[in-house]
């Protein structure tokens, strides 16, 4: 395995933009992300794309060259990558392994969902089928209920509280509030969050992640050629994608999440580090309880501490070990495909300094953490510069 | 009867046989749905739980009746379109 860094980033702001398709989407982010990695579109050898649905939510169908020949790309192998929310973490694993051995030496990964073209209970049905059809979809479990369910447990087993969770959407609207390209840029109070309105109890409107329409892009490059292209590369340390049962039944234990554990355990021994040394992370607050177990998948803190943590101000943006700086999926948006490179670009805003308002210190080694379903799939991302 | 996913083991045996349930165990967790996706909004608000059967497997399920809560004794009630329910024991 040869070295691989991160030579440009792009993105388009997440939220609702009725005129525009997600091929203007993607289109936007990839060309942006080329322009960021001074790389001409006959410099891309391979276009790897992250996307969850967009046969149920537009209609459109063979995204992958649909998206690249719109972007220049002329010839290049072009495929779309799916594992529900984690659809680009996995593109991005993929691209990453093609670098790393050799087969190329600059690959655009990009990841994008047009999600707001559909009313709400639609929206909840495609998101729904990335749950085990025949135990869960068929008996009405939704994600929200799901992961309430998760919260329920993990509430009875480690005593976490409604406040905690609610901890979790109050720092990540802070965040998001300071991030222009966010789409919820709103702060709220902790009044606020514990008393929305129930979508599956415990969880109210305020621990639910935003249906956001959006796309995001990286370039990856080989770690010797990088210089060609920036004198501001972003290595990647170490890239794992791990996964599970999509039944939660089926879960020994719902309070964790065994493919997160897995992909954790792999990035960590790949990088040569341990969780100790990582300086920030973008976690998968698909729910705010999701951030919670996802501080004590990746050993942030002890397990059942998570909410405890979150609550002293641990993971706030002036804390030890600040988490979403971006305001997450909470607040940033959630446009399922695009939320895995998503993530690694605002890794690399923060490492390269340009994070204005939400900017923090320490940024020498970040982690991103992509999860998908109630834990089928996990990506784990570790970048340093 | 209750049809789980396709059964595996780490040994890689493929001989498994069903065995009879005897329909109660408890909640292992649970939720109320006040949002739904769209061909289920008719059934709002509902229970959704995950029981763990006595005799030892866990599945979703549909309960109906009374609210119930973690380990809460419940026994099931009916299968219908392939959606198990239950309802929480008058006595536990």
């Amino acid at each position: 395995m040869r070295a691989v860094s991160i030579i440009g980033i792009g993105k388009t702001p997440f939220g609702v933009f009725p005129d525009k398709s997600i091929l203007d989407l993607a289109v936007a982010a990839g060309r942006k992300c080329l322009q960021n990695g001074n790389a001409p579109a006959h410099r891309v050898e391979a276009f790897y794309l992250g996307n969850f649905a967009g046969p149920a939510f537009v209609g459109q169908n063979h995204l992958a060259p649909y998206i690249s020949s719109a972007l220049g790309l002329e010839g290049v192998p072009a495929t779309r990558f799916e594992a529900a929310c984690a659809s680009s973490g996995s593109a991005f694993f993929h691209a990453w392994m093609a670098v790393a051995s050799g087969v190329y030496d600059v690959v655009l990964v990009a990841g994008v969902e047009k999600m707001t073209s559909q009313p709400t209970a639609r929206v909840t049905d495609i998101l729904a089928s990335a749950g085990d059809l025949g135990t869960e979809v068929r008996a009405g479990a939704t994600f929200p209920a799901m992961f309430a369910m998760i919260a329920r447990r993990h509430m009875y087993q480690f005593g976490t509280t409604r406040e905690h969770l609610a901890a979790v959407a109050v720092k990540n609207h802070a965040n998001g509030a300071k991030n222009p390209d966010a789409h919820m840029r709103k702060p709220i109070t902790m009044e606020q969050a514990l008393q929305g309105r129930l979508i599956a109890d415990p969880l109210t409107l305020y621990d639910c992640s935003l249906v956001s329409d959006g796309a995001a892009a990286v370039l990856l490059c080989a770690g010797e050629r990088a210089a060609e292209f920036t004198s501001q590369p972003v290595r990647v340390l170490a890239v794992a994608q791990a996964s599970d049962r999509l039944a939660l039944a089926e879960k020994e234990d719902i309070t964790t999440f065994r493919a997160v554990r897995c992909a954790a355990e792999k990035a960590y021994q790949m990088a040569g580090l341990s969780s100790r040394d990582i300086d920030f992370a973008e976690l998968h607050d698909c729910f705010t309880i999701a951030e919670i177990i996802a501080m004590e998948d990746l050993g942030f803190v002890p397990r059942g501490e998570g909410g405890p943590a979150v609550a002293s101000g641990f993971s706030s943006l002036t804390g030890e070990k600040p988490v979403n700086t971006s305001g997450g999926l909470k607040s940033k948006g959630h446009p399922v495909g695009a939320t895995g490179v998503g993530q690694i670009c605002d890794l690399v805003i923060q490492m390269r300094g340009q994070a204005g308002e939400r900017q923090i210190e320490r940024t020498a080694t970040g982690l991103a953490q992509n999860l998908g379903g109630s834990g089928a799939t996990c990506v784990v991302t570790i970048l340093g510069r | 009867m209750y049809v789980s996913s396709p059964g595996y083991c780490r040994c890689g045996s493929q001989e498994f046989r069903s065995l009879p349930g005897s329909g109660r165990g408890q909640i292992y967790t649970c939720t109320t749905l006040y949002a739904a996706a769209e061909r289920f909004e008719k059934d709002l608000p509902f229970q959704l739980a995950i029981v763990e059967l006595d005799e030892g497997a866990r599945m979703m399920a549909r309960v109906t009746g009374p609210a119930v809560g973690i380990g809460d004794r419940v026994s099931f009630v009916d299968q219908r379109d392939g959606v198990h329910y239950f309802s929480k024991d008058v006595t536990g």
